[in-house]
């Protein structure tokens, strides 16, 4: 809970920060898609809505995609590009194919402890 | 797949279209056929193929945008516009006709000013809450969001769509201040104070000189936001979430009886979101967890599963924020009214289990941490889900019959009641959802059903829907017929000014434009 509370000064010291008016650099890493599409449902615990399902169909050790062994790279793209019961498809502009690479390389990285 | 093309336009135009788009935003950002898949709504009473778009176009910027307008006015293609193209449970990223083309801005995705001293951010509308949470964090802000329940969503589509978050900055679209607009005619628009040249407080107030255009630019068709400025809630020194349970259904008028006085007088800041044991049930296991019977969860056995999860029939969750004295006397008047009901029970930090997926994404939410945990409730019964959410004054005989009601009618078709009762500032929304599985085509039919009937049965007692999947927008404008459908009537002549042939998103809320010679139907 203490992380949670701060303190009204510090607002003060931040001005405004303004960002130039460029597009974002694309593709995006395999970690930053994982985390603005894929780990929210995913996250490998009782918050995950994706995990707990995998969880219960499939037994814990098949509860994560990320570090997961078992995940065909061609079958991930079915999955996303299609969406899979729950689960919603995500779009191109969403994730490009070739950052839907980059995230399936990032998947199939070992997940590391505070994962 | 074969390409539906958009009613009325011929093959040879929409060929001669497309290639001119391509030229504008490059071939990798035109979508055809099989690219197309994720555009389709999985989730509606209705197949995903039955609004197949014919083409998704996803411009860079707004002078990308405009040249596309100009071809969309000459070949009179129907622009199917959105942000995020999240939405689901009402429509997903799929346009409301098969054929009209989808005008996807997610590329227009930059989070172009973040304002410490005067609290707000400036966005496109291809920003989700997850990649503004993100940005936030990266440099170092201390201004909070306040998020809908799943982090993916858009933080303009949703404002757009008069949606809410659980912070005391819930309602988006008065949160909201200052939008750049772009017309049919590929003309650019900025409102209030943004309208004047050099302007120095276009994020600061709202309403400039003249008429306020803003909200004619929400959950219609008159325009393209492309930017939208939000005031950001600055993080308090102390948060304190809460939850208060009840034991019995019928402690629901008393509930908001207490509640009102304390949201009208804000000594509640933040949207008091009470979940039946259903809504709380469905985000914590699928159905199958519960019961094995297909008739609907019964009152009995709802007390059972409430028992078992240690939770009450209903579950009020809040917070407070402030100084921390404030805080906790805040905090003590609250308690004290909303714990003299009997049975009531005082939920804090730290009394739940750790592991309660429930406690943990709410005490997210009301401080503006984006999660999808509530996702969780997509999974009840296979998938389909809809949404509804007929809007009553605060008060228990009024919630306490618009409860009754959509219980009944859920029950009637079949389903689970699962409704959450939000209490806003002066009034509460009975949030109910229809899941079902979409791929039993009987379940589909009665979803289909049960959701005009919502609609209908709430509308005839005084209830409005603020919001609509696409299957229904025509039902719930039809329910918005006062002084001989008076308000039907200006939407459709502001359309007709302002975009007579219809590219802009026809039928959005039920507005065409009186030229409009095709299908009207949802």
């Amino acid at each position: 809970m203490d992380k949670l509370i701060s303190t009204i000064g510090l607002a003060l010291l931040l001005g405004s920060v303004a960002l130039p008016g460029t597009a974002e650099e694309r593709p995006r890493s395999g970690e930053e898609s994982w985390y603005l599409f894929c780990e929210g449902c995913h996250r490998p615990d009782a918050e995950g809505p994706g995990a707990v399902m995998l969880q219960r169909r499939y037994g814990d050790e098949r509860m994560a995609i990320k570090g997961s062994t078992t995940l065909a790279p061609e079958y991930i793209t079915h999955v996303v590009r299609n969406g899979l019961l729950e689960m919603a498809p995500l779009r191109p502009t969403d994730i490009t194919d070739a950052e839907l690479d980059l995230l399936i390389d990032f998947l199939a990285t070992p997940a590391n402890p505070v994962d | 797949m074969a390409t539906t093309l958009p009613e009325g336009v011929s093959s040879s135009d929409f060929d001669q279209a497309i290639r001119e788009i391509r030229k504008i935003v490059g071939d990798e950002w035109v979508f055809l056929d099989s690219d197309l898949n994720p555009y389709l709504d999985h989730m509606s009473a209705v197949p995903p193929e039955y609004r197949t778009p014919s083409a998704a176009l996803a411009p860079a910027n707004v002078e990308e945008t405009q040249a596309i307008l100009k071809i969309a006015n000459r070949f009179n293609l129907p622009l199917w516009t959105y942000g995020n193209g999240k939405n689901w449970a009402y429509g997903g990223p799929t346009p409301l006709h098969a054929g009209y083309l989808v005008l996807d801005l997610k590329r227009m995705n930059r989070v172009l000013e973040v304002n410490e001293e005067s609290g707000y951010v400036l966005v496109e509308p291809g920003v989700s809450y997850f990649q503004l949470y993100q940005h936030l964090q990266d440099t170092g802000s201390n201004l909070w969001i306040d998020c809908a329940a799943p982090g993916w969503g858009g933080v303009i589509g949703n404002a757009l769509e008069h949606g809410a978050g659980y912070t005391p900055y819930a309602d988006h679209y008065v949160m909201s201040c200052g939008m750049e607009v772009l017309l049919a005619d590929g003309s650019l628009v900025r409102t209030g104070m943004g309208a004047m040249p050099g302007s120095k407080a276009w994020q600061q107030f709202k309403y400039g000189y003249g008429p306020t255009l803003d909200g004619m630019f929400t959950q219609g068709n008159f325009g393209i936001v492309t930017k939208m400025g939000f005031w950001m809630m600055p993080k308090p020194p102390a948060y304190k979430p809460f939850m208060f349970s009840y034991e019995n259904e019928s402690d629901l008028h008393a509930i908001m009886e207490i509640l009102r006085p304390l949201k009208m007088n804000m000594v509640w800041q933040n949207g008091a979101v009470g979940e039946h044991i259903g809504y709380s049930a469905s985000v914590l296991g699928p159905r199958s967890d519960f019961t094995n019977d297909r008739a609907p969860i019964t009152a009995e056995r709802w007390k059972e599963i409430a028992h078992d999860l240690n939770l009450g029939i209903w579950n009020f969750y809040g917070a407070c924020y402030g100084l921390p004295a404030n805080v906790e006397m805040q905090f003590g008047a609250l308690k004290g009214a909303m714990t003299s009901i009997p049975g009531a029970r005082v939920w804090l930090e730290g009394d739940r289990e750790p592991n309660d997926a429930g406690w943990n994404y709410r005490a997210k939410l009301m401080q503006g941490i984006p999660n999808m945990t509530e996702f969780n409730l997509v999974n009840w019964d296979g998938g389909g889900h809809l949404n509804f959410s007929p809007m009553g004054p605060m008060g228990g005989d009024h919630a306490v019959k618009l409860y009754n009601m959509m219980k009944e009618v859920t029950n009637g078709h079949g389903f689970d009641h699962l409704t959450e009762i939000v209490g806003t500032f002066r009034g509460f929304i009975a949030l109910t959802m229809v899941m079902f599985d979409p791929r039993d085509e009987d379940a589909a039919k009665r979803a289909d059903a049960c959701s005009v009937d919502i609609i209908q049965k709430a509308a005839a007692a005084g209830y409005g829907e603020l919001k609509a999947n696409l299957r229904y927008m025509n039902t719930v404008m039809g329910s918005y017929t006062g002084n001989d459908s008076g308000l039907h009537k200006v939407n459709q002549k502001i359309k007709d000014a302002l975009d007579p042939q219809g590219i802009l998103s026809p039928g959005k809320s039920d507005i065409w434009p009186s030229s409009w010679k095709h299908s009207r139907a949802n």
